[in-house]
């Protein structure tokens, strides 16, 4: 309990000093965490929609493999980006390792596969009408995507805040990828493991705290930029 | 011809679903699509609004080839459009929704808003213009969504059961406004319906579908028919000289005097165990001719006009009718349907 | 089948319950030490010697030496055998630890790239070079995770006489407000990164940006000769006696926590001084090479 009761006093603390290392570090969070979240929608909502829609052979195994995907820690993501990008790797060259963009590269990887499956989900609860109703209005192939993405848009808004909590809460990639440079790639969460194998965990825990509080108001702006969205126009 | 169809067939796996030999549909007519439940309506309205591709058979449009590519496909589906039986709405306004077709064809603002007043004012729903298009009842959203396609002006429209779940003061609203756009705009109108439904009376053309094929009454059992005397809740109508039917009031507005009848040759009872004449015509005739056709009985009976019915075997095989005996058949309301005489063709 | 496999599931985690609890059922110390003397292999030969001589298992828990304290002052382990003479002492005169055993030491050397950029090859005063590379600016990577390496780097990094800013933090501990603080090199955001991780860690990330790092050298000679492919930073620097690392071995102070095993402690602490722990120390070759130096013959 004493643990908890200083961290609390810890987190106020660090809050209202307004700590120039803590503004740092959650930047870097920030800024990760939206990168990845936003380059993981621009490729999972589309290809989410693809896969929904789109007849093939092997759809299933396709369903199956990214519903495994989701599964996929993220220290064998961390190993595999590891792997092509340090300084012996295919890409080596980049000098990506250690550095936010290989971050972001991981959480991508990461988060694809969540954004895709809850997309598609959020596509096929969708009335099978709209898609025709768009098609015998005239709408192309693209407009008429565009009509079911926003009827499922309450389906994928939840599937891109639920990314977007998946790598701010993230730890192995970003410690394996970024190597918790301070003031580079230091983020909430690897911040906190060093924190903790310091030893001190009362500003372990207080970093959580911040951690939860910042998790809170940004899922609180999504909410308010849901509920204006949903009266918006056609 | 607006459409024709040739050997067209459409399959569910190994379920055909629709097999149509010929059909020839003309410009500027409005077609009645009639059939049980099931009977591949839908799937017809569906592959002739382009929404569906045949699974073998050919198809013109406007006396051309219909190919089946994507390209051509949203050619052809700007100038058609399907009705849903229960539309649905899209997120957004009344007015938005009315807008998307224009939208899509990037018709210009100001033409947009001009085009959006007079359709919602066609089907009487203005004042709903800034409604949020979800929260309406069945009726409105019906009337929205034909709304909605009648501001695209099309060439073709088709619709899937219109009246169907919906109140008679829509249906009336429905009904006289496809007859005036019809009129009015020349468009050619295809829609589904019951027998007997009130929109039958609108039709200039009938098609029957029965289990995906089109069934052969547009050519048979159809009479020159007189209405001779209006009662409370029939009609009683003149085939010839002696041969009087009871209908339905409602099959027939009160002004209409002639009117084409037709017969399903498929509802006709032959030796009935028992009649209600509220339900229908009870007649007597004797059978002319017997024929097979692809497993059922085709029977001509003379009851004063020459009547066609079918017989499945199993009946055929326990009544063994042979020619020239003499029948009862029944007539129920439920085969009758009536179609106007078009006076200006 | 599958059914099969469930049982034989269940049956495997009994099995692992039965021989966990025999297990707790003997003699185990619990001790806290840096991940240098476990990932040196150091603690692979002394601890089931110590076990054949006494019986007595011992359960390694090895973090970072702020963290191996920690453990410590919160009566985790029985025993702390740590590198960071003046936080050792701290430990026991604030009352944590009864005494501090000195028992090895080994040192620490500097490396970096081969081409030597800030040019400190061959100088074994370690507080001087590293006053070569803040004026080179060349990069160089800090544990920054208050190990006692990382406490180590900051002495050198004082003795250098540069420049260096104090970060401090509040925070509060047992309800009373506590700065927390560590040094580092002023205005070196272009060239200083300091990561938070373990030696091995450390010198991995180093080696892929090219840069200089302070390392103890057992860990160094694992990368180096122990891992294919071998880490290819080069010992630049080593051999100042500002370099040397000795470890002490501090029993936790059982007043403080009533279920410290301190006698188990002491037994370990008493072997590992004697002279027949001193030898397997001093015996020890990691590739070849000799490691630890025994402190207490």
């Amino acid at each position: 309990m004493d643990l908890l009761f200083d961290s609390v006093r810890s987190a106020l603390l660090l809050f209202m000093s307004f700590d120039a290392e803590l503004v740092d570090i959650v930047m870097v969070s920030l800024k990760v965490s939206f990168s990845a979240t936003l380059i993981a929608s621009v490729l999972g909502i589309p290809g989410g929609f693809l896969v929904a829609y789109a007849v093939f052979p092997g759809k299933r195994m396709v369903l199956t493999v990214l519903n495994t995907l989701l599964a996929l820690p993220t220290v064998v993501i961390g190993l595999l980006v590891y792997s092509f990008i340090s300084r012996r790797g295919i890409l080596g060259s980049f000098d990506l390792l250690y550095t936010q963009k290989a971050m972001v590269i991981g959480q991508v990887i990461l988060i694809v596969p969540v954004i895709m499956t809850l997309t598609i989900a959020a596509i096929s609860r969708i009335d099978k009408r709209y898609r025709l109703t768009a098609l015998t209005l005239g709408a192309t192939r693209y407009q008429m995507a565009l009509v079911i993405l926003k009827e499922a848009r309450y389906g994928i808004f939840a599937a891109v805040i639920a990314a977007f909590g998946r790598v701010i809460a993230e730890v192995g990639i970003s410690m394996m990828l970024g190597g918790n440079a301070k003031g580079f790639t230091r983020t909430m969460t690897t911040a906190m493991a060093l924190e903790y194998d310091k030893g001190e965990f009362v500003l372990s825990v207080a970093l959580g705290i911040t951690l939860m509080t910042i998790a809170f108001v940004i899922n609180m702006l999504f909410h308010l930029l849901q509920g204006r969205t949903g009266n918006d126009a056609l | 011809m607006l459409y024709s169809l040739e050997n067209l067939t459409r399959k569910h796996g190994d379920r055909t679903v629709l097999h149509i030999d010929k059909l020839d549909i003309e410009p500027e007519q409005i077609y009645t699509l009639i059939g049980p439940n099931g009977a591949g309506k839908t799937s017809l309205l569906q592959i002739l609004a382009f929404l569906d591709q045949p699974s073998s058979g050919r198809m013109h449009f406007l006396d051309k080839e219909v190919s089946f590519d994507q390209k051509q496909l949203y050619a052809l589906r700007r100038q058609v459009v399907l009705l849903d039986q229960t539309p649905i709405m899209f997120t957004g306004s009344v007015r938005q929704n009315v807008e998307f077709g224009l939208q899509v064809r990037k018709v210009a603002r100001t033409e947009r808003r001009q085009r959006i007043e007079e359709a919602l004012e066609l089907v009487g729903m203005e004042r709903f213009a800034d409604y949020d298009a979800q929260g309406l009842s069945g009726g409105e959203t019906k009337r929205v969504a034909l709304a909605r396609a009648l501001v695209l002006q099309p060439e073709v429209l088709l619709c899937d059961e219109p009246t169907a779940n919906v109140d008679n003061e829509n249906q009336e609203i429905i009904l006289k406004i496809i007859d005036k756009i019809n009129q009015e705009h020349k468009a050619s109108v295809i829609f589904s319906t019951h027998y007997l439904a009130q929109g039958q009376r609108l039709a200039h053309q009938t098609l029957l579908l029965q289990n995906g094929e089109l069934a052969d009454v547009a050519s048979e059992n159809i009479y020159r028919v007189t209405v001779v005397e209006r009662r409370e809740d029939t009609l009683v109508c003149q085939l010839t000289g002696q041969l009087f039917l009871t209908l339905p009031h409602h099959i027939l507005p009160d002004a209409v005097q002639t009117a084409k009848l037709q017969i399903d040759p498929n509802g006709v009872i032959l030796n009935p165990k028992t009649t209600n004449p509220a339900e229908g015509n009870l007649l007597s005739g004797h059978i002319t001719d017997l024929a097979q056709d692809s497993g059922r009985i085709r029977v001509v009976i003379n009851v004063g006009v020459r009547l066609v019915l079918v017989l499945p075997m199993t009946q055929y095989r326990q009544e063994k009718p042979g020619i020239g005996e003499k029948m009862q058949i029944f007539i129920p309301h439920s085969s009758m349907y009536c179609r106007r005489i078009n006076l200006t063709r | 089948m599958k059914k099969k496999m469930a049982i034989w599931l269940g049956v495997f985690f009994l099995l692992g319950g039965f021989t966990g609890n025999v297990y707790s059922a003997e003699k185990v110390l619990k001790m806290s030490t840096t991940t240098s003397t476990q990932s040196s292999g150091l603690l692979d030969v002394l601890l089931p010697e110590f076990a054949k001589d006494t019986g007595i298992q011992v359960k390694v828990i090895a973090k970072g030496t702020g963290a191996a304290i920690r453990d410590g002052e919160d009566g985790n382990v029985d025993v702390i055998f740590v590198h960071a003479k003046s936080r050792e002492d701290k430990f026991v005169a604030d009352g944590f630890g009864t005494k501090r055993y000195p028992v090895m030491h080994n040192d620490f050397v500097i490396i970096g790239p081969a081409a030597d950029p800030a040019a400190i090859k061959g100088i074994s005063d370690g507080a001087q070079a590293f006053k070569k590379i803040a004026a080179a600016e060349v990069p160089f990577i800090s544990r920054g995770d208050d190990s006692g390496t990382h406490t180590k780097e900051q002495s050198l990094w004082e003795k250098s006489g540069i420049a260096l800013t104090t970060h401090t933090q509040k925070i509060v501990d047992k309800g009373k407000e506590k700065e927390i603080s560590y040094k580092m090199p002023a205005n070196s955001k272009a060239w200083y990164m300091s990561i938070g991780q373990g030696m091995g860690k450390t010198i991995t990330f180093a080696e892929e940006k090219q840069a200089y790092t302070m390392t103890d050298r057992g860990t160094y000679i694992k990368y180096k000769y122990g891992k294919t492919p071998a880490v290819d930073l080069e010992i630049l620097s080593e051999g100042g006696d500002a370099l040397a690392n000795p470890y002490g071995i501090i029993p936790v102070n059982p007043a403080k926590y009533p279920q410290i095993q301190n006698d188990l402690a002491m037994q370990f602490v008493n072997w590992i001084i004697s002279e027949r722990g001193q030898k397997l120390i001093g015996g020890y070759r990691l590739e070849g090479k000799q490691l630890f130096f025994p402190d207490a013959m």
